[in-house]
């Protein structure tokens, strides 16, 4: 357990410095995109600088769940800043769509069965 | 379904799965039948690309399946490693909006009503949704394609799984999908609108769009929000921007012009107007652009720098 955090950890580094010039780069590109155009109107500043940060973080974390890292940075650079936030924040709380009913429906009942005759103790306190 | 009240604690499982039952008889109110109304014969988005998905795949089949019938053929097996996410054994609902874009085809989620719904798969699109199958304290995430409805038997047609064109009972379907928040997406060509395209959200779908596809499908995206809301002048901005990288300098600058046709006070219009003008050897009107807009505060900084080359190339050309 210990030894994953390590590990993760050190990928994150390690990806987070792999990142660094792709961050330059697109924070010095020429003109200003709809994207900060709009944020300028709204909020009246840019914040995209913090949403390419937090892009970097979202990688390593998309890595150490079993992301390839190529991969991982191609799927964080298609996230609009908004769903950059979110997955940053809120990522252990978002669905993810998995399978059908048949699957559930078993497990389900097997779970209420077993908790009935007491193997498990999910539903109770 | 959150809270379980001190008690026998088998007493707990049985609460369960009454609230289970009782969820499932939620959810076909008024609304619903008023949704279904306008519909007098069955609906059928024909044919929807089908993909049986495979083990915990829900998501990448779904989105294969819209994608597809966008008319962007993809491969299955680059888009589970596009959105499935190993540790979490399924797929991210942003992370598929990602990968429409990634596709040239933009993710649009629906306003959370069956009529939204209902409307897109009369328009002849088939729509992805989330569904929870389980409860709300216990919830089984899956996503599906609605191709389909039959307002008389009260049906849903849907891609589901490894089953193509299955018809589930509309009530127990919404109450499913509205467990999941009523989360719905079209994946749009980008030279269609949705059939209620709110103006201030459709323009930031275009925005974070135009971040991450070819630019010439961020044109033609653009081009087609400026028939609908010629005189916002984002959508000026937006084909500007795409005309530069695309490497059209000329059309960029006619097209920031536009955009400041409609707002004189558009400072990302004036500084992109300026930074092309300047590539396209007119320093000296850059120059001008880019002195006016050396007070803003956002923007001042990035126009004083590009100021200074602009003043000297003006200087040179004299």
């Amino acid at each position: 357990m210990n030894r994953n955090r390590i590990r993760s950890c050190l990928m994150a580094c390690l990806f987070s410095l792999a990142l660094l010039p792709l961050t330059t780069v697109q924070a010095d590109a020429g003109l200003i995109s709809s994207q900060e155009a709009l944020a300028l109107e709204r909020t009246g500043s840019v914040e995209q600088v913090q949403a390419w940060l937090q892009r970097d973080d979202v990688a390593a974390e998309l890595v150490s769940m079993g992301v390839d890292p190529v991969r991982a940075q191609q799927r964080v650079a298609a996230l609009s800043p908004e769903e950059l936030d979110a997955m940053a924040h809120r990522l252990d709380e978002m669905p993810a769509g998995a399978g059908v009913i048949e699957v559930l429906g078993v497990t389900f009942l097997v779970l209420i069965v077993l908790d009935l005759i007491g193997v498990l103790n999910i539903f109770g306190r | 379904m959150t809270v379980i009240a001190p008690g026998p604690r088998r007493a707990a499982p049985a609460l369960a799965f009454c609230a289970f039952l009782l969820a499932g008889c939620a959810g076909f109110g008024p609304a619903a039948r008023q949704a279904l109304e306008p519909f007098d014969a069955p609906v059928r988005v024909e044919p929807v690309a089908f993909f049986p998905q495979t083990e915990l795949h829900c998501g990448p089949a779904a989105l294969a399946s819209v994608l597809e019938t966008s008319g962007r053929p993809v491969n299955y097996s680059d888009l589970v490693d596009r959105v499935y996410l190993p540790d979490r054994g399924g797929t991210l609902q942003v992370e598929l909006l990602a990968a429409a874009r990634s596709h040239d085809r933009i993710p649009w989620v629906l306003a959370p009503q069956l009529s939204s719904l209902l409307a897109e798969v009369a328009a002849g699109r088939p729509v992805l949704v989330l569904e929870n199958q389980g409860v709300r304290g216990l919830p089984y995430w899956h996503y599906a394609v609605v191709i389909g409805f039959d307002p008389e038997r009260a049906d849903i047609i849907q891609h589901s799984g490894t089953e193509a064109g299955l018809a589930r009972p509309m009530r127990r379907w919404l109450r499913d999908w509205t467990l999941a928040g009523r989360w719905a997406v079209v994946t749009l060509p980008p030279d269609q609108l949705p059939r209620s395209p709110e103006r201030e959200r459709w323009l930031q779908t275009l925005a974070d769009f135009e971040a991450v596809a070819e630019p010439r499908a961020a044109l033609l995206a653009w081009q087609t929000a400026a028939e609908r809301w010629p005189d916002e002048p984002l959508v000026w901005l937006g084909q500007g921007n795409s005309r530069y990288r695309l490497g059209a300098l000329d059309e960029a600058i006619a097209a920031f012009e536009q955009a400041l046709k409609r707002n004189p006070d558009q400072p990302a219009a004036a500084y992109n107007l300026a930074v092309v003008l300047l590539e396209n050897d007119q320093p000296c009107r850059a120059a001008g652009r880019l002195d006016a807009l050396r007070q803003h505060p956002v923007v001042g900084e990035r126009a004083a720098v590009a100021l200074e080359t602009a003043r000297e190339s003006c200087n040179q050309a004299r």
